[in-house]
């Protein structure tokens, strides 16, 4: 009798985005950790949901030792680098550790993530503003312990050239006391009041006139306003800061557990994104 | 103070206390170091105070010892040149000698 392929494929497979991404933590000195199998979980739901390929970069930031070395090793590590594994692939292999130290890093529990001092520390992801349409845009980031401190806006991952209308941003403001997501428009664009606990904050710009900003999977922010068509630049995002034109600025606090930058995701796509990291976290016991 | 009188390893809490203040010459030739020996994991790059000199976390110390992310480049470093030409400052006086962020959009 013949064996159905289904019965002869492991269970507890690894999805193989996890597995490249476990070889190449290992490549770059970490470890896994005890992150593996909710790294592949993760995968599963991203395919399960439609929207593995509106995800150009995405890093979880786990894997490793908390408070190591070879846990910042382990973290800078991106789990996607394109909209698909075997495509064109965008930005570093890792992402450039601005200044964190393996103190700044916890794999697991309520304080995991990475955490900046907000002043001399960021991340680089070498991804290009140009690789991809400012008005086919989204951007995320999971955290907790947002930075609402001083005068000046904290930026959760943007780039911003000063000279042009290219740039995106994803912040608290505390000017005006809200969550806010910049796409190529200096006006009309979706807030919220702040977040005071953690969540899955995700802006969304997919045309000219629309951008949604999500919380949680949930849209908490709209707007219509219709915004000029946006230039583009080779600055890359960062990471607790904005990259103006070259040079780190407005930088957060914030303790984040993930970040994304691809293209524009339907609410239906932003809710089973926002359960997929709440899913992950909650296996890391990020909550 | 200089860096010279601090007794290392020193602790991640003790470390953030503090910020290593350096020239601008300096920092280029760090920045050899670490292009030479050191990791795309941690790259510090120095943020300018209002005085001209140049700052960074005090806890870039914690990655210097064996094992750590910079070991490599403390290693290679003229550590005579290195105690004598770094300065510490409290941290809270360093950041309040930076200058305040551009207003963004």
């Amino acid at each position: 009798m013949a064996m159905s392929p289904r019965t002869l494929r492991p269970r507890n497979a690894l999805h193989p985005e996890a597995a490249s991404w476990a070889a190449r933590v290992v490549a770059n000195g970490g470890t896994v950790g005890t992150s593996l199998p909710a790294v592949s979980a993760f995968c599963r739901a991203i395919d399960a949901a439609g929207i593995r390929s509106k995800i150009w970069r995405l890093n979880l930031l786990c894997g490793g030792t908390s408070g190591t070395s070879v846990g910042i090793s382990s973290c800078l590590v991106p789990l996607y680098r394109g909209p698909t594994s075997t495509g064109p692939q965008y930005g570093g292999l890792t992402d450039a550790g601005g200044a964190f130290v393996g103190s700044d890093y916890n794999e697991t529990g309520s304080s995991g993530g990475l955490k900046s001092n907000g002043t001399t520390k960021h991340l680089d992801t070498e991804f290009a503003q140009s690789n991809i349409s400012l008005i086919n845009l989204h951007l995320s980031v999971s955290f907790s312990q947002m930075d609402t401190s001083g005068t000046a806006e904290r930026v959760l991952i943007g780039h911003y050239n000063a000279s042009q209308s290219d740039f995106a941003v994803l912040r608290s403001a505390v000017s005006t006391g809200n969550m806010e997501f910049f796409a190529s428009s200096f006006s009309g664009n979706p807030s919220t009041s702040y977040l005071s606990s953690s969540s899955h904050l995700m802006g969304v710009r997919s045309s000219l006139t629309s951008a949604v900003l999500y919380s949680a999977g949930v849209s908490v922010g709209t707007s219509s306003a219709t915004v000029g068509t946006p230039a583009t630049s080779s600055f890359s995002y960062f990471v607790f800061a904005r990259n103006n034109a070259g040079t780190a600025d407005t930088r957060t606090s914030a303790r984040i557990r993930m970040y994304s930058i691809g293209q524009a995701i339907d609410s239906t796509g932003a809710a089973a994104f926002a359960n997929a990291v709440a899913a992950f976290n909650t296996a890391m016991g990020r909550t | 103070m200089k860096l010279s009188e601090l007794t290392l390893p020193i602790s991640y809490s003790d470390s953030c206390g503090i910020a290593l203040v350096f020239t601008s010459q300096l920092a280029a030739r760090l920045a050899e170091l670490h292009g030479l020996y050191g990791t795309k994991n941690c790259v510090p790059v120095p943020r300018v105070m209002s005085d001209g000199r140049l700052m960074l976390c005090g806890d870039i110390l914690t990655e210097v010892m064996p094992g750590g992310l910079l070991a490599a480049m403390w290693d290679a470093a003229d550590k005579k040149v290195l105690g004598e030409s770094v300065g510490v400052m409290p941290w809270a006086e360093a950041v309040a000698m930076l200058p305040p962020d551009r207003q963004p959009v």
